[in-house]
């Protein structure tokens, strides 16, 4: 998918954001997610000027379920978390009668479970804050690998890359608040 | 440093200021384009976040439907797929909002309508989304 050339933008916060969550933690399954190939991909992506969706190969609702299942099965969630999944939207009808059901971008249902992923460590993290900084840590910590998840490609660098970069940064200094506004869209899940 | 070069530096630095957080106050506007090659919405896997509080969307491209008509729909999916938004329809390359009233760094995705099956119809739409 290509992207808006400041992309290099996006590409030196993250580095910026790398560097400021190596420094208040000191967690090996970090540093395997700062690297030099996620940003070299993003820099090879930059030249492109528009972000193409693409709708080949696309799948109803059923292979998005699909999807998303086989995604979430390869995701830790956080103890106790509630199951979920995607709820079938009611379908369009035309006015001569026809229903008309929408299709899916292959890897939609893979975006939606790492959305899912992020919100239930997103809690995680806020609940365990200040009652057990084990598992406060660990959160946070498994939250700050989501740029090297096969999820990350499908944030929007401009807005939601660089928000999700922020507001890890954020949390990994102390500073709740960024996390605590963000957390109020998880409501749908 | 003589007082001058102070108040200079101290103006010059103000303004760089002041162009910085007029930057990062500004809407975020994406080239985007897509295909499709159903005759129903398509919904994109992409999640963006909102920068201001209404999202509107220019075409430079819609779909052929046939005769002298092009058109192009669009609207807003909740980041678990659950519509957000009525949709908006556009005949002709003008800038249209698609949702006022977003808090600020609202996750979203977008759903596009819809490819003509009759001859002719093309599957690529383009435009500059502003959110």
């Amino acid at each position: 998918m290509g992207r808006k050339p400041h992309v290099l933008t996006v590409t030196s916060t993250k580095q910026k954001f790398c560097a400021a969550v190596l420094a208040a933690l000191t967690v090996p399954l970090i540093l395997s997610g700062c690297g030099s190939a996620k940003a070299d991909a993003l820099s090879d992506s930059s030249s492109q000027v528009t972000e193409q969706m693409s709708a080949e190969g696309t799948y109803d609702f059923a292979g998005m379920l699909a999807n998303f299942h086989a995604t979430a099965a390869t995701l830790d969630f956080p103890d106790g978390h509630t199951e979920w999944e995607p709820p079938k939207p009611p379908p369009d009808v035309l006015p001569d009668g026809t229903i008309r059901e929408p299709v899916y971008e292959q890897g939609f249902g893979e975006s939606v479970a790492y959305s899912y992923w992020m919100c239930s460590w997103q809690r995680e993290w806020l609940e365990q804050r200040g009652t057990s900084d084990e598992a406060a840590s660990h959160a946070l910590a498994v939250l700050a690998t989501f740029p090297d998840t096969p999820g990350w490609r499908w944030w929007d660098p401009e807005s939601a890359q660089s928000h999700f970069l922020s507001m890890i940064e954020k949390a990994s200094l102390g500073d709740p608040t960024e996390m605590q506004k963000d957390v109020v869209f998880c409501n749908q899940w | 440093m003589r007082k001058t070069h102070r108040i200079l530096m101290i103006g010059a630095l103000s303004a760089v200021l002041t162009v910085g957080g007029a930057l990062a106050a500004s809407a975020t506007t994406s080239a985007i384009s897509g295909t499709t090659t159903s005759a129903t919405w398509v919904n994109y896997a992409t999640v963006r976040r909102t920068t201001q509080s209404t999202v509107s969307f220019t075409p430079t491209d819609l779909l052929y439907q046939g005769g002298n008509v092009n058109s192009l729909q669009l609207r807003l999916l909740n980041e678990n797929g659950g519509v957000l938004s009525s949709s908006k329809t556009w005949t002709s390359k003008i800038n249209q909002t698609i949702m006022t009233g977003l808090s600020i760094n609202y996750p979203f995705r977008m759903s596009a309508c819809c490819y003509y099956s009759g001859s002719g119809g093309d599957s690529g739409w383009a435009g500059n989304l502003t959110y």
